[in-house]
């Protein structure tokens, strides 16, 4: 057998190209393979890697199963103090075996579980939180100092001296934060997303899913259910002495996933975790399609998105077995007893040979039988008194020795456990007990229902005090639990529950459903129990662990209790508690049970943590899926956005659109080509791409009474063939938008508005339009695509339009500034705008979008001749503030009125009502002390300001000084030789031909002279422009 | 693979609006009756109608006939208005079995549930678009322009997927 693994530089542990296999320890499939036993596919052996160490694994194993195979239980050191540890689990809740994986370049991932990692030829995986070596660390220095770093230690210790906090504690919380390294390639992988709608949704496929779904299903109803493992079955793949129906558990688990497979209405999604439960079940599903392949097929996502939208929904995710809390529970060789059911009867894989079993729950009698008739030594310290007689013959039979009242109290061993003290208890307390040398301990605390996705929905929990557990109440979307998830112990009772939640769930979908009856013999799963601590405060000073993951023990909540926390939310926060990547499945009701103990409550008086999506770790990949690279967000690019690149534009980011900033000529900076291109727009005439205005064609016989509510100014007599400036506000009177209003008829305007605000504008329009002015007849469009346009400036503006207009006579005379009319431009059907927003002569040409890029060139082509250029949106910026115009969300930013921006000639003052009028009256918005708008020229001609830049009274005042205002637009002109600015500051207008002051970052000042906001040409003499 | 994803020639298309689908002159200003229900359509000699909200229908038809159709509602005596979105939009046919499953990596809503001769406006990946199923498995898609080339490059990623899994299923 040969491993060919390809080199790789991403980390030292890897050794590159393997063609013998250096050491395999035992036979194939690891020497603790039980014969007989295991759903693994023994003629399918595989080799992986763990810190480079070749291991053999077969078909069907997890990282975790193939490793305890062949007898590694050491994985990882834990995330505070290091302490060596091992595989606790056998599933997602998985605290301790973190590992890192590697399935190529720039597929590194820290912090899988290596309980859920399926095994496949050539896999890499590395221990973590480890220096230099998994067996030899440095960091367990912490496991010696843990007495000086228990809860609160950060919030107690590094408050002080302050100045240490920069420069010594952060970056030494940093350093030593979070488990594994980060990946330091961008992620290669594709990440996908589908939406699903069915009747019902199944979540958890275990016996009460399965039954869930076979009823639903067999009712006719739209079924899908999802499952995290790799294959359906749940509990049931590690129980296959039960009898079903007369069957061997895993005979009917087979005829069942055949029958669900042959129904057509029915989607099966192993591989697939239900994250999230959100509002009106629609609940998120994460299925992994790749990461148990070798070679994943080209072009194949590595994980998909669902949004299932369910009418109905079945939580069947079963529970969770709990540890037990005592001393050194931590040791690798210390596990759940239902991991190692699952490892035996799953995997084939004997977790140990001398088995010490600590149980509170019957569940472990059958663990440890079917443990004992494998092979092993077992052992089991049973918490209660007695257990019922059913459950203890079986164990007997096996060869289990066992005592009644008695608890584990500690552990010995390093790497692995070799020994546990057990003692017997009387009147609740420890007394006495030897060590028993052993090298696994089971723990069987007892069961948590999975209540997280319930949870996820504000469902209300209720506390079930003789389960000790937290049970699904009332619910708050259309959905039912079953089985162990809703507290139904049992085989039997999941398949009851299961089948009569898939019935009735499915009649609440409109179908006619009938539970099936199903015969159950055998059933591992006995009577309830339930412990937290072996015995509980006895263990002060001891590595009692509660939450595996963040290294918090029963001491820590303890002390948490006693420095005052008395809700476990506060206890969470200052313990960490629960606050890991595993979200305290293992911990967070042991952790409640100590603290209300401790409190002398009852476990919902202290209350139960919120679970909050998503329900395991889940990649960033999925999250984001296409929203990354090219298809991020739709940079959208107007129908002459083509003919700009083909001719050198410099493109800016103008919200989603791609604008063309600039277009420089060779050795060209952008500064040069602005002021070229500025000259050339005033000296002769510039040809501008302004298609990305949003525009909104508004209909109707009460168009105009419509936009005259809407906007501030005048328009209910806007004359056919007019246009206005037009200022939108919100109710609170501020400056939301402004454009260019032009009536085309009676019925039709075509109002622009600005780039970003055109989607804006138009759900504020159309949401006045149905709620508010539901009086009025008048239709709302959005045309912004429909146009492109094409605005050409400048006193040859004229001359370079008039050959290419049929139908319109465009002089000065014929066709006023500020006029709207329908034409034809170069061939094609136009709207065209007598308007300006550079103070020249000015047109805008409106064509059907795809015509633009054609009409354009036929432009351009006429403007070329007269020493024209084309400019792109940084010329226009100067442009217009040479002339005072505003740009809405530049030097407005949502608390400026019309009157701050010097627009108060805007408003209709004899209009009854328009959008903000009341705003306007608020005393804070007529008080003095307003910000107003205002040039700045500064003391040096060639000084640009930043834009941003404070402004305080001059001369310079020792600091603190009041800060007045900010510059707002700041740019170089052409047309005056030098540089200008605009700026808001309190009672602005006052100070006009008064000097301010603009520190700067340096620690110099700038003075600057207040103006006017009006650069040029303050007559408009220059609207009128040349005659054709 | 079995669906295919092809951008169709312009057509003429007009957002029509009017309070009263059923007002005198409409039938022979637009060609067509207006569809009542939102989401049926109506399709007469090239023209075709999809009702997309109470007040609000978009029509296509020959891009020469739009001029006289808003020509013609600007006409009638009961308020309807017309107004030419011919260049707002192009349409993407959408078309083979597996075309549902393309559209559902984008469109929230159920789209198995638009019948054969039905439409709807909704969104794929965020995008607003407007469905028309002319077919079990034929679906027309109008996205506007300056979106289409997000949509047909999410559009196509879907097909590498569904090629990629039909190969993972034959292996």
């Amino acid at each position: 057998m040969s491993l060919t693994l390809p080199r790789t530089d991403a980390s030292p542990q890897h050794a590159g190209t393997l063609t013998k296999p250096r050491a395999i320890d035992g036979p194939v499939g690891g020497a603790y393979r039980v014969a007989g036993e295991g759903r693994v596919n023994r003629d399918r052996p595989m080799l992986f890697t763990f810190d480079g160490r070749v291991i053999s694994a077969l078909e069907g194993d997890t990282v975790a199963s193939a490793l305890l195979a062949s007898g590694i239980h050491l994985l990882g050191r834990s995330f505070k103090y290091h302490r060596p540890r091992g595989i606790l689990t056998a599933g997602s809740e998985e605290p301790n075996a973190l590992i890192g994986t590697d399935r190529g370049p720039g597929r590194r991932e820290p912090n899988t579980r290596a309980t859920v990692q399926e095994v496949f030829e050539g896999l890499r995986t590395t221990s973590q939180n480890r220096w230099p070596s998994l067996r030899f660390d440095i960091g367990a220095v912490n496991d010696l100092a843990s007495p000086l770093i228990g809860a609160g230690f950060y919030y107690k210790t590094f408050m002080k001296p302050r100045g240490f906090w920069d420069k010594v504690y952060e970056p030494l919380i940093r350093k030593a934060a979070g488990l594994g390294t980060a990946p330091d390639a961008i992620d290669p992988d594709i990440y996908t997303s589908r939406y699903a709608h069915a009747d019902v949704l199944v979540v958890g496929a275990g016996a009460a899913g399965i039954a869930a779904a076979l009823a639903a299903g067999r009712a006719g109803a739209s079924v899908m259910l999802v499952d995290e493992q790799t294959e359906i079955g749940g509990g049931l793949l590690s129980d296959p002495d039960a009898v079903i129906d007369g069957q061997p558990a895993w005979n009917w688990l087979a005829a069942a996933a055949a029958e669900l497979d042959g129904m057509a209405n029915v989607t099966v999604l192993p591989r697939a975790t239900a994250i999230a439960y959100n509002h009106q079940n629609m609940v998120a599903v994460a299925e992994r399609l790749t990461d148990h392949l070798a070679e994943p097929p080209a072009g194949m996502p590595r994980e998909r998105l669902w949004r299932v939208r369910a009418k109905q929904v079945v939580l069947a995710q079963g529970a969770l077995e709990k540890p037990m809390v005592f001393a050194g529970n931590d040791r690798p060789g210390v596990m759940l007893a239902s991991a190692a059911h699952t490892y035996l009867k799953r995997y084939g894989v004997l977790v140990g040979k001398q088995i010490i079993v600590a149980s509170a729950h019957d569940s472990a009698w059958a663990t440890a039988a079917a443990l004992a008739e494998a092979g092993a030594y077992v052992r089991i310290a049973e918490a209660r008194a007695d257990v019922p007689g059913p459950v203890r013959q079986r164990a007997v039979d096996a060869g289990v020795e066992f005592d009644f009242s008695m608890v584990a109290t500690g552990t010995a061993g390093r790497d692995r456990v070799y020994a546990a003290q057990l003692q017997l208890l009387r009147d609740g307390e420890p007394r006495g007990g030897d060590w028993f040398p052993c090298d696994t301990v089971l723990m069987a605390g007892g069961w948590t229902p999975s209540v997280h996705l319930f949870s996820h929905t504000k469902g209300k929990l209720r506390w079930d005090s003789k389960r000790q557990a937290f049970l699904p109440g009332e619910c708050t979307e259309a959905c039912v639990a079953a089985g162990a998830g809703a507290g139904v112990w049992g085989l039997d009772g999941a398949l009851k529950t299961g089948s009569e939640a898939g019935a009735s769930v499915a009649s609440a979908a409109g179908y006619e459903a009938e539970p099936a009856k199903v015969k159950v013999q055998s059933n591992c799963f006995g009577d309830v129990g339930s412990i937290a601590e072996a015995a509980p405060g006895s263990y002060a000073s001891a590595k009692a662990f509660v939450d595996y993951q963040n290294d918090v023990t029963a001491k820590d909540v303890r002390q948490a209790v006693q420095e005052g926390m008395r809700s476990i939310e506060h206890v969470k926060r200052y313990t960490t508690s629960g606050m890991a990547t595993d979200q305290g499945k293992s911990s967070n009701i042991n952790a409640l049970l100590i603290a209300a103990e401790a409190l002398g409550k009852s476990p919902p008086e202290v209350g139960l943590t919120t679970f909050r999506p998503p329900y395991t770790p889940t990649t960033f990949g999925l999250f984001a899926n296409h929203h990354r690279g090219a298809t991020f967000d739709p940079e959208r690019r107007t129908s002459i956005d083509a003919w700009a690149a083909d001719n050198g534009a410099v493109f800016e980011p103008v919200s989603q659109w791609r604008r063309a900033r600039y277009f420089p000529r060779s050795g060209e900076n952008m500064d040069a080509a602005v002021l070229r291109e500025c000259a050339t727009t005033r000296e002769a005439c510039g040809v501008f791409d302004a298609s990305t205005l949003g525009k909104i064609e508004v209909t109707g016989p009460d168009a105009a009474e419509f936009l005259n509510r809407i906007y501030t100014n005048p328009l209910a007599k806007l004359p056919v063939g007019k246009c206005r400036y037009a200022l939108l506000l919100g109710e609170d009177g501020y400056i939301r938008d402004d454009g260019i209003i032009g009536r085309l008829s009676e019925t039709r305007f075509h109002v622009t508005t600005t780039t970003g605000g055109a989607a804006r504008v138009l759900a504020m329009m159309e949401d006045y339009r149905q709620t508010e002015f539901t009086d009025l007849k008048v239709w709302l469009t959005s045309s912004t695509e429909q146009w492109a346009t094409v605005a050409i400036n400048g006193p040859k503006a004229r001359k370079v339009l008039a050959p290419l207009v049929d139908g319109l006579d465009i002089a000065h005379e014929a066709f006023a500034h500020m006029s709207i009319a329908e034409c034809a431009v170069a061939g094609v059907p136009a709207r065209l705008m007598r308007a300006s927003f550079t103070g020249e002569c000015g047109f805008e040409v409106n064509v059907p979008a795809r015509h633009g890029r054609a009409v354009w060139e036929a432009i351009w082509a006429s403007a070329e001749p007269h020493g024209g250029c084309v400019y792109g949106t940084e010329t226009m910026h100067v442009l217009r503030a040479e002339k005072g115009f505003i740009i809405v969300g530049q030097d407005t930013d949502g608390t400026v009125t019309p009157d701050d921006a010097g627009l108060a000639w805007a408003l209709g003052k004899k209009k009854p009502d328009f959008v903000g009028k009341r705003g306007l009256m608020r005393p804070d918005l007529t008080a003095s002390g307003r910000k107003q708008l205002v040039g700045l020229m500064t003391e040096d001609p060639t000084l640009r300001l930043p834009e941003g830049a404070q402004i305080v009274r001059g001369p310079l005042q020792p600091p603190p000084m009041p800060m007045i205002g900010h510059v707002t637009s700041s740019y170089r002109s052409a047309a005056l030789g030098r540089t200008f600015a605009m700026a808001l500051i309190e009672d602005g207008r006052s100070l006009i031909g008064s000097k301010v002051e603009l520190p700067t970052l340096d620690g110099e000042r700038q003075s600057a002279e207040v103006v006017k906001p009006m650069f040029y040409d303050a007559e408009n003499a220059r609207l009128v422009g040349e005659p054709a | 693979m079995s669906v295919t994803v092809k951008e169709l020639a312009p057509v003429g298309r007009l957002s029509v609006r009017t309070e009263r689908a059923d007002a005198e002159g409409l039938v022979d200003a637009l060609g067509l009756e207006l569809p009542q229900r939102i989401g049926t359509r109506a399709t007469t000699g090239g023209r075709d109608a999809l009702c997309v909200g109470p007040d609000e229908w978009t029509v296509t038809l020959p891009e020469v006939d739009c001029a006289a159709v808003i020509a013609a509602l600007d006409e009638l005596d009961e308020p309807a208005c017309a107004v030419d979105i011919s260049h707002r939009e192009t349409t993407f046919a959408i078309e083979g079995p597996d075309g549902d499953t393309l559209l559902s990596m984008g469109c929230p809503i159920d789209v198995t549930a638009i019948e054969s001769g039905a439409g709807t406006r909704t969104v794929f990946a965020d995008v607003p678009v407007t469905l028309w199923r002319d077919g079990p498995t034929l679906v027309r898609m109008d996205v506007w322009r300056s979106f289409a080339p997000q949509v047909r490059t999410i559009l196509e990623d879907g097909l590498g997927e569904l090629a990629a899994q039909q190969k993972l299923r034959a292996a």
